[in-house]
């Protein structure tokens, strides 16, 4: 369980973290959604205590990181892909890190057999790519067997094989009860590993729940209608719903209704006796429905020009 | 009267592992030897130290003539000739240990293992400290060893195990931990490994000089207590001020850069 309450990060003139409120629940996948610069790395730091925040504050179980007694075996992280010293073997890092809490040289070399890194164990790791950096970075993450993974874009850099992996392994360290955060600024990816959704954007949260409800608030529930009588089941529709169902044409015989779902649309037209040629229920997907959310909040914007 | 209060957020299932000092001196021998650097760094000082020794017998023109008092200094200078490079090492090492860890991203790692930062610092600091006290030790030993060797060869009479040579051994290995720690505080101070070993160098080698050649009555007398003069007194048991004094010099100036260096450490976001 992480808590934030109100937490803001200034650099100077600068506000990185706005007053930031969120509950990171365990036995579930959340997912930090937000474009580069919304405050997602900035906040991923000042839960593990590298950034003090300006105000406000975060607990992970209930206190401040900086007071665990054991750090390791709560929360596990992966910052990026650099937290390490290129001139050290894969081994060597681990093996540091493990010391601190007594964690025997077993745990290592269980970690590094489930990252896939064992045959490279011995090599340093300013030779690795960007993937194994990653891969690293997640058997630290594992080494103290931890209840809360934190993870900051760890597909980046990673091969499809790689991204399929991470996936499967945040869902099953979700599924035996842990907390994982995850961020990302792929939503395709948030789709298909993330429960929860917390968006931010410009250091604000902008949504806060199931990936379900914010897929479902975008998408409004639009279903495209084709009939040969269209513009008598339009007006049907809007004496039926009063002015609750958005229509809008799309061709002469095809609209696209809002505001009332498929199945009292069907319904209708069949008391009415009117011919239905289409009736497909459209979900919009993560993508639009982040855009949406997004769209006023991204940093830096590519400029088209004209 | 006492009543439990029941822990509302119970931590993880109860692990055997905990964060503890003996596993930060662990993590941080680990790191340090780890580095192939810092293998190469204190096989120089150990050779140099050797090869500086060889040099300190060119004072005697006769050995066989000389005076026992005579060859004491001489051996026990073969100890100490070192330190005018070693101690450039032992700073440069100290310097890097934090450094490093800025420099390449390894402090975020570093930092969520050991998220209290004082006693990660003071771990880091035990282990610079008896790292390269063993390896002055040794180092001076070693030149103490080639000067009486010499000495010996061209007949003299060999005087090794004695108070003098010993002390000048302890105090040369006493120097350069200490030197060690200064760095490792103005490494952590300046997070930069150019800036932070620039300014130690500076400390070591360009403010006596500067204070030497100031035509300032006060800097020419305070040049006694800057750190590379004091150090260099105390391990070669000369000058008029006592040993304590000088001890207590030379432990000020780590002290003084590790206390605004831990200041710091503690305010900073890594």
């Amino acid at each position: 369980m992480i808590h934030a309450d109100t937490l803001t990060k200034t650099y100077g003139m600068k506000t990185a973290v706005d007053a930031v409120s969120f509950t990171v629940r365990p036995g579930m996948v959340t997912g930090f959604l937000g474009p580069n610069g919304a405050g997602k790395s900035t906040t991923m730091r000042m839960i593990l205590g590298l950034d003090a925040p300006t105000s406000g504050s975060v607990t992970v179980n209930g206190r401040s990181y900086r007071s665990s007694r054991s750090p390791l075996t709560e929360v596990g992280a992966l910052l990026d892909a650099k937290a390490m010293h290129p001139g050290r073997t894969a081994r060597d890092h681990l093996r540091a890190l493990a010391a601190t809490h007594g964690i025997p040289r077993s745990r290592v070399d269980a970690v590094l057999e489930i990252t896939g890194l064992s045959a490279v164990a011995r090599k340093r790791v300013g030779g690795f790519s960007l993937g194994m950096g990653q891969r690293l970075g997640i058997a630290a993450a594992l080494l103290g067997d931890p209840g809360i993974l934190i993870l900051d874009e760890p597909v980046n850099g990673l091969d499809p094989e790689g991204v399929l992996w991470v996936r499967h392994l945040t869902r099953s360290l979700a599924a035996e009860g842990r907390t994982v955060l995850l961020s990302s600024h792929l939503m395709s990816e948030m789709a298909q590993t993330a429960d929860h959704l917390i968006v931010l954007g410009r250091g604000r949260v902008i949504a806060d729940a199931p990936v379900d409800t914010i897929v479902s608030a975008a998408s409004g529930a639009v279903t495209r209608v084709r009939s040969p009588r269209i513009d008598e089941l339009a007006r049907a529709l809007a004496a039926a719903s009063g002015d609750e169902a958005m229509l809008t044409r799309i061709d002469h015989d095809t609209a696209q209704v809002a505001g009332s779902t498929s199945a009292e649309i069907g319904d209708l037209a069949a008391r009415l006796g009117l011919p239905l040629h289409e009736l497909t229920p459209i979900n919009a997907s993560l993508e639009d429905a982040y855009l949406a959310l997004t769209q006023d909040e991204v940093e830096y914007r590519s400029e088209v020009s004209a | 009267m006492t009543t439990s209060t029941p822990t509302i957020f119970q931590s993880t299932p109860a692990t055997p592992y905990r964060l503890t000092f003996s596993g930060m001196l662990r993590s941080e021998w680990i790191k340090l030897h780890s580095l192939w650097s810092t293998g190469w760094l204190y096989a120089s000082v150990v050779v140099i130290s050797l090869a500086l020794g060889a040099l300190a017998p060119v004072v005697v023109e006769d050995a066989a003539a000389a005076s026992a008092d005579q060859i004491l200094e001489v051996v026990a200078s073969g100890a100490t000739f070192g330190i005018l490079f070693s101690q450039l090492v032992v700073a440069t090492l100290g310097v890097i240990s934090m450094t490093g860890e800025y420099s390449t991203g390894q402090i975020r790692s570093t930092l969520t293992a050991v998220p209290t930062r004082l006693r990660m610092l003071g771990a880091k600091a035990t282990v610079l400290i008896v790292s390269s006290f063993v390896v002055g030790v040794l180092s001076a030993a070693g030149g103490a060893a080639v000067a009486a060797a010499i000495v010996g060869a061209r007949g003299g009479t060999v005087a090794f195990a004695e108070p003098e040579v010993l002390a000048s051994i302890l105090w040369t290995g006493f120097y350069l931990a200490v030197v060690a720690v200064f760095s490792l505080g103005i490494g952590t101070l300046v997070r930069n490994t150019g800036g932070g070993i620039a300014t130690a160098l500076a400390a070591l080698l360009v403010l006596p000089i500067a204070f030497s050649l100031a035509p300032v009555q006060w800097m020419q007398e305070a040049s006694a207590w800057l750190l590379s003069n004091a150090g260099m007194a105390l391990a070669q048991g000369t000058g008029a001020t006592p040993t304590w004094q000088l001890a207590l010099t030379v432990l000020a100036w780590a002290v003084g850069s590790t206390l605004i260096g831990a200041a710091l450490l503690r305010r900073r976001d890594a």
